[in-house]
């Protein structure tokens, strides 16, 4: 082979190398053309060129730039894809957060039957996720904390004003006649000192007294306690027949309320009192006729038939 | 620095360097090198429009400084990636660091930085120490003052092919570089068990730019300048016989990776 052709082998490969790796390296389709897609954004914080694009979390394309656009104040990303992802018209972008930090685009497609030819625009959303959440939370519990600060301050602001104006004097007066009291009490008991330590001696000496009358007694203060314990044994058993005879009364009572017995039916049948009440009823007419008409009983007696 | 005599022989082409004062240390040697570095390349850009004289010296330029570096480069490239993968997952074993991090690691050392340098100090040693030994050789054997003699450039004849082959040549080994280091990167991950592919690529893509790559480019454009010039200079201005050839060609090889590492640092702090 000639030097020349060799030389000329030599670049013509490595610029096809060259050109091949690039494409490998930025993920272009390395014999076909790529799909190119646009859409605008207000931020793409953490979004840069390389950085994922993502259908059903499968990745299908790059972005390939990110531009700003100086009429409408927003961002344009432009992103590439494999040709055979064809995306349908309607699809929306978001940004989103993949792994706390990561950031990415997700494609979600939409139902509709035309599709996106190449360089053709896409709705972009920029999705807070969770940090958007703990942000809002963050902001929330901030000022919370300020609206409680303020709120300590104020408060501590009246105490302040309050230990400055008459109050103040009005403590410090409490708190001397507070002293003076306890003053007056320890004086009290300074004074008193000698009473309440006799005091305590005699009601020691009493106590001994106590202690040497018991000390003899000790045998019939034994005998008094055991004859206790044997009366209160008898009250146990007193109390055990007690017991017994409740049981029987209770028993009879129960036979009376029922009408069981003779007693039982003197008691809850009426008709006795019934039978009674008639025969006073009878006999109260029967005294008042007579009363009133003795002739009709005694019509047919003559006193010589009586006598 | 130089003799006042001299400087009339600048401007003219060809110019017919004189040897006689060489071979003394100068009071100022750095200053006096530079200016002769700088000499020699005013010299050849002004001949550099001479193609007809250096094209074929160009095309075995090429050949010699490209094609026939391609398998140590490659092979350098490749054990460079497939290392960085393994230390690097090594070193990343804390469980918030995603996989991915680690392809994004080696890619973006690879193309920014490693791709670049590695070929370049292996190019230092290969490329710079075959330039500065031929040229050193032929000052020895006064074969350049025999082209001279003869009426050709021969900064145009000797220079120019090398120092345009550094500059054509040095991008293709980037490129063959960095391709072989992420596949070789990307091949140990997936071998070792330690990055999964789709891992690796996952990483290497989200941080890939363009512009990464355009900065390894301008790289190893200056590095393959820096150590075809250097090595150049070396041996065109090369004295003391064989002695002389083999101390030129340890300065070309040194100088040339301290000026490519100096060259980094520039780049990185200009360009990023």
């Amino acid at each position: 082979m000639k030097n020349e052709v060799k030389v000329a082998l030599t670049i013509f490969i490595a610029i096809i190398v060259a050109v091949l790796g690039y494409r490998f390296m930025t993920e272009t389709p390395l014999f076909s053309q790529s799909y190119e897609l646009h859409a605008h954004f207000n931020r793409v914080d953490g979004i840069v060129s390389g950085s994922s694009v993502l259908m059903q979390g499968v990745k299908i394309g790059t972005v390939r730039r990110v531009e700003f656009l100086d009429e409408s104040d927003s961002l344009r990303v432009s992103m590439s894809f494999n040709t055979t992802r064809q995306l349908p018209e309607g699809s929306v972008a978001y940004i989103r957060s993949f792994q706390i930090v990561d950031k990415a685009i997700e494609i979600e497609r939409s139902d509709s039957g035309t599709l996106l030819s190449t360089g053709g625009r896409i709705q972009g959303i920029y999705d807070e996720g969770i940090m958007g959440t703990v942000r809002e939370i963050g902001e929330t519990s901030g000022r919370n904390l300020e609206n409680t600060t303020e709120r300590l301050s104020s408060v501590l602001t009246q105490v302040d004003e309050m230990l400055l104006g008459g109050s103040r004097s009005d403590i410090e007066q409490s708190l001397g006649s507070l002293n003076q009291s306890l003053r007056a009490v320890e004086q009290l008991l300074a004074e008193s000192s000698d009473d309440i330590s006799e005091t305590v001696a005699h009601l020691r000496s009493t106590a001994a007294t106590i202690d040497t009358l018991t000390s003899g007694e000790q045998e019939q203060l034994q005998q008094i306690i055991a004859n206790l314990e044997e009366a209160s044994g008898r009250f146990a058993a007193l109390s055990g027949e007690m017991d017994g005879v409740s049981r029987d009364l209770s028993d009879v009572m129960r036979k009376i309320n029922e009408g069981d017995g003779s007693l039982g039916r003197l008691i809850n049948d009426p008709s006795l009192y019934n039978n009674l009440d008639s025969l006073s009823y009878n006999l109260n007419t029967l005294i008042k006729n007579l009363n009133e008409n003795p002739r009709h009983f005694l019509k047919h007696v003559r006193l010589i038939d009586i006598f | 620095m130089r003799p006042k005599n001299n400087s009339l022989q600048i401007t003219s082409i060809p110019c017919i360097l004189p040897l006689t004062e060489r071979t003394q240390p100068h009071k100022m040697q750095v200053f006096y090198d530079f200016g002769r570095y700088c000499q020699l390349l005013y010299q050849a850009i002004r001949s550099s429009s001479e193609f007809k004289s250096y094209y074929r010296n160009f095309v075995s330029e090429m050949i010699k400084t490209g094609y026939d570096s391609l398998p140590i480069v490659i092979l350098a490239g490749a054990f460079t990636g497939a290392v960085l993968t393994i230390q690097t997952s090594y070193q990343l074993v804390s469980a918030f660091i995603p996989k991915s991090t680690i392809g994004a690691i080696v890619t973006q050392s690879l193309i920014i930085e490693l791709a670049a340098v590695i070929s370049g100090l292996v190019l230092a040693g290969r490329v710079g120490a075959r330039i500065a030994t031929e040229l050193g050789t032929m000052r020895v054997s006064e074969q350049i003052d025999a082209l001279e003699s003869m009426g050709f450039n021969s900064v145009s004849f000797l220079v120019v092919p090398r120092v345009l082959a550094g500059y054509v040549m040095f991008p293709i080994i980037y490129i063959a570089a960095a391709t072989t280091g992420v596949a070789g990167g990307l091949l140990a991950g997936i071998v070792t068990g330690q990055v999964p592919m789709a891992d690796f690529l996952l990483g290497a893509r989200t941080y890939f730019l363009p512009w990464d790559i355009i900065f390894g480019m301008t790289k190893s454009i200056v590095f393959g300048f820096i150590i075809t010039s250097i090595s150049c200079f070396k041996g065109y201005y090369a004295s003391g016989g064989a002695e002389g050839v083999g101390k030129s060609t340890t300065n070309a090889t040194v100088l040339s990776c301290i000026f490519i590492l100096l060259a980094d640092l520039l780049l990185a702090i200009i360009l990023l």
